[in-house]
């Protein structure tokens, strides 16, 4: 059980955004940049540099916020593309080195090294653990001096451990968690950093009186013990080095551009109004949007959707979903069409509306086979030439007629 | 009930009606058929409500009467006696038929003849006089790629449309769809009672795939008739009436492509092949057959991401056009070179996402329509 090895590596790019953009204006090195939304609407942080996180600047907090917390630092406002161009050429670097690299975010990969020890293996290297170190270390150094990219990265036996140990060698750094030292390495932690405990879980377990993971695995571990129940499950399953069909199942969230569990998860996107909106042709304009961007990432994880949700939150924090199974579909006209019968049946009430979401999930592998379109509109010619440029000019090259404003509000993925 | 008659003669009727009898039923009627004895012969029906066959064989009747029995346990019975003995076929008043033949005899538990439902639509409707030999034809040219697809009535059938072609002449056209290809088989035909109206209905594929098994026989002519909600064919000893599904059949034409920008004609022996032996890989969902057209050749090929890759050229010397590059089902590439009676077939492709159109110089009226499987 015990023969997987650390092979897993988390690869984290360091104040991502806030790196860019050092990139592009070299005068921002050393000081405290925070990139984002511009101050003063209701955008959020994406990323802050180490200097104004000591302010207690994070990304995902709101600007109004932040600009509370540090008046003083640089905000430079989110670029379209330049991030995205970055990311590719940080992966084409990685897969000099290994195969399996699956891109979790724009700025986090996870590379498997499974079998790779040989390859790389050199006289000076005491074991297979160090040769898989070494080749870590030297991609981060190929992206820092390629791009100009600082960036740190964890290995482990599971996906968990890479995570939670490249955020440990940060800035700039590298750790290894060797089989057999998961539970020394997690024991000192805040149960807060292990990932998939939020504030709520992490609130329930203070009352407990469960402050560090050790505490955590001592409670889990009692013979009989049935508290915490999903919680223990998920802690134990990463202690317990897990074989390489399992890891891939690990993190759904992050299934993306997983080519081998595709139809696992959802896909969504939600957008606040900047102002909170009555009229309805913004709505509707919304709603075009975002099943747009849906419909796209769909057709980039190659799958199609059975069902369709609409989220939607009145002004007075008021949340509604809806959903409706529809057969198998990646186009835009058939989620729109969903999406637009959901809202007429959802809306119901006159308050203002705060923010609208869409969301595909029970996922189908995508049909190959191309269906006669009777209706006159040839969709996979239509979503191809769609995507061909897309996937050359970004996503903002082409959009549908019918959706205006687009840069409306905050955007926020998965 | 009391009837003699020959082994052959018997067979025929039972042997049509296997397709019709519902052998999952709840009710056990409709796993029946129904036999009526009376001047000079026997008249069988089966239905399963939407099909309904019926066929007179001549017998020597001895009671006229009616008996309503099992039509599958009767087939197995009838078909295990030697050829050539007469059978003679008696229902008491319990309903128990007894069938003997030579020194054979058995005893099949029936039902009360009048618990078979009346499903045959009485009186006459607008009638067309037809060669079989032709409907066959079309029949074949259609049927394979009509949808099995319950949850799409409009496609289960063949769309069956008649127009004025001439004085004495009609245009039958038959039409099915799968979703994902489309048959168009348009024939002019020689219809003496015809009046010039237009007719159009979808035929479900049971009574189309039933129609064929009733064409078995010796006649040479066919009668369509409209009747109410079926539409009704019959020959001379076997009628078959068919309810219409009535649903609207989708707007065909638009799919149809003119012509393609590329266009290669080939032949269909050479293809049939090299698709058979490159798909010798296909399995399942892994089925992409990938064709390359460029000048002079088609090159096929197949990957199976477990078992390997399959490739083969086929010359097309005469072909100057473009490269164009499609993925296709082989399967449905094979299905319409099955059905067409040419040595030459032609393909009309505009990209990997259009409809390929598939027809034979040699063989005008037949379209066939194949859409791409992504690559």
């Amino acid at each position: 059980m015990d023969s997987r090895r650390a092979r897993i590596c988390c690869l984290d790019l360091d104040t991502f955004f806030v790196s860019v953009e050092r990139i592009f204006d070299p005068s921002l090195i050393g000081q405290p940049v925070v990139v984002g939304a511009m101050p003063g609407n209701r955008g959020v942080v994406t990323a802050a540099s180490y200097e104004v996180r000591a302010f207690g600047v994070r990304s995902g907090i709101s600007m109004t916020e932040a600009v509370r917390l540090a008046p003083n630092a640089i905000y430079v406002p989110t670029r379209d593309g330049a991030y995205a161009q970055y990311s590719k050429q940080v992966r084409a670097i990685i897969e000099r080195y290994s195969p399996v690299v699956r891109p979790a975010s724009i700025d986090e990969f996870y590379i498997d090294f499974e079998g790779c020890e040989r390859l790389y293996r050199q006289p000076t290297d005491t074991d297979g653990d160090a040769t898989i170190a070494r080749v870590v270390t030297e991609i981060r150094a190929a992206i820092q001096t390629e791009l100009g990219l600082p960036a740190s990265a964890g290995i482990g036996t599971s996906h968990t451990i890479a995570k939670i140990a490249s955020g440990r060698a940060k800035p700039a750094g590298t750790l290894m968690i060797r089989t057999g030292e998961e539970r020394a390495f997690l024991a000192p932690l805040s149960v807060r950093k292990y990932p998939g405990i939020g504030p709520v879980a992490e609130k329930r377990l203070h009352e407990a009186g469960i402050h560090t993971l050790d505490q955590l695995m001592t409670a889990i571990d009692q013979p009989g013990s049935k508290r915490f129940g999903p919680l223990a499950a998920c802690v134990r399953r990463v202690l317990r080095p897990v074989g390489a069909a399992e890891w891939r199942e690990e993190r759904p969230a992050f299934r993306e551009f997983d080519p081998d569990g595709r139809t696992v998860g959802s896909i969504s996107n939600e957008r606040t109004f900047m102002a909170d909106v009555h009229d309805q042709q913004q709505v509707h304009n919304q709603l075009r949007a975002l099943a747009e961007r849906v419909s796209w990432r769909a057709r980039r994880r190659d799958v199609c959707a059975r069902t369709v949700t609409l989220k939607l939150r009145y002004a007075d924090f008021q949340t509604l979903t809806r959903s409706r199974t529809i057969a198998p579909t990646d186009t835009e006209a058939d989620i729109m069409r969903t999406v637009f019968e959901l809202y007429a049946q959802a809306h119901t009430r006159s308050v203002a509306i705060r923010l609208l979401g869409v969301g595909l999930s029970n996922f189908a592998q995508a049909e190959r086979q191309l269906q006669l379109s009777f209706d006159g509109r040839p969709r996979a010619k239509i979503s191809s030439a769609v995507d061909s440029v897309r996937s050359q000019f970004g996503y903002q090259a082409i959009r549908l007629g019918a959706v205006a404003d687009r840069r409306e509000g905050r955007r926020g993925d998965d | 009930m009391k009837v003699r008659i020959d082994k052959g003669a018997l067979i025929t009727p039972l042997y049509r009606a296997q397709g019709v009898i519902d052998r999952k039923a709840s009710t056990n009627v409709l796993a029946c058929v129904h036999m009526v004895a009376g001047d000079g012969g026997l008249t069988f029906t089966a239905t399963d409500y939407d099909v309904t066959m019926t066929a007179d064989v001549s017998a020597e009747v001895l009671e006229p009467g009616a008996a309503l029995v099992n039509g599958r346990a009767l087939f197995d019975v009838v078909r295990a006696l030697p050829d050539g003995v007469d059978v003679l076929m008696t229902c008491d008043d319990s309903h128990r038929i007894r069938i003997e033949a030579g020194r054979a005899y058995y005893h099949l538990n029936g039902l009360a003849p009048e618990e078979f439902p009346d499903v045959v639509e009485e009186g006459t409707g607008k009638r067309l006089h037809l060669d079989k030999e032709e409907v066959s034809g079309m029949l074949r040219r259609t049927l394979f790629s009509v949808s099995a697809d319950e949850s799409r009535p409009a496609l289960n059938g063949v769309l069956l449309e008649i127009e004025p072609a001439g004085p004495t002449q009609a245009l039958l056209r038959m039409v099915s769809t799968d979703g994902h290809r489309l048959s168009r088989v348009e024939r002019t035909v020689e219809a003496t009672d015809y009046d010039g109206s237009s007719y159009r209905c979808i035929v479900h594929r049971r009574g189309a795939a039933e129609l064929q098994r009733i064409f078995e026989g010796s006649d040479l002519g066919v009668v369509i008739e409209f009747l109410g909600r079926n539409v009704v064919f019959s020959s001379d000893h076997a009628r078959l009436q068919v309810r219409q599904i009535e649903e609207a059949f989708p707007e065909y034409q638009r799919v149809i492509p003119d012509r393609g920008d590329a266009s290669v004609s080939l032949s269909k022996t050479a293809l049939v092949n090299a698709i058979r032996r490159v798909s010798s890989l296909a399995s399942g969902k892994h089925n992409l057959l990938r064709m390359d057209l460029e000048p002079g050749r088609i090159s096929l090929e197949m990957v199976h991401a477990d078992f390997g890759d399959a490739h083969e050229e086929i010359e097309v010397p005469e072909y100057e056009g473009h490269n164009v590059s499609v993925g296709f089902n082989p399967r449905y590439l094979m299905d319409v070179c099955g059905v067409l009676d040419v040595e030459t077939v032609t393909l009309e492709m505009s990209d990997q996402f259009s409809p390929c159109l598939i027809n034979a110089e040699d063989e005008q009226g037949s379209t066939f329509v194949v859409m791409p499987m992504r690559l």
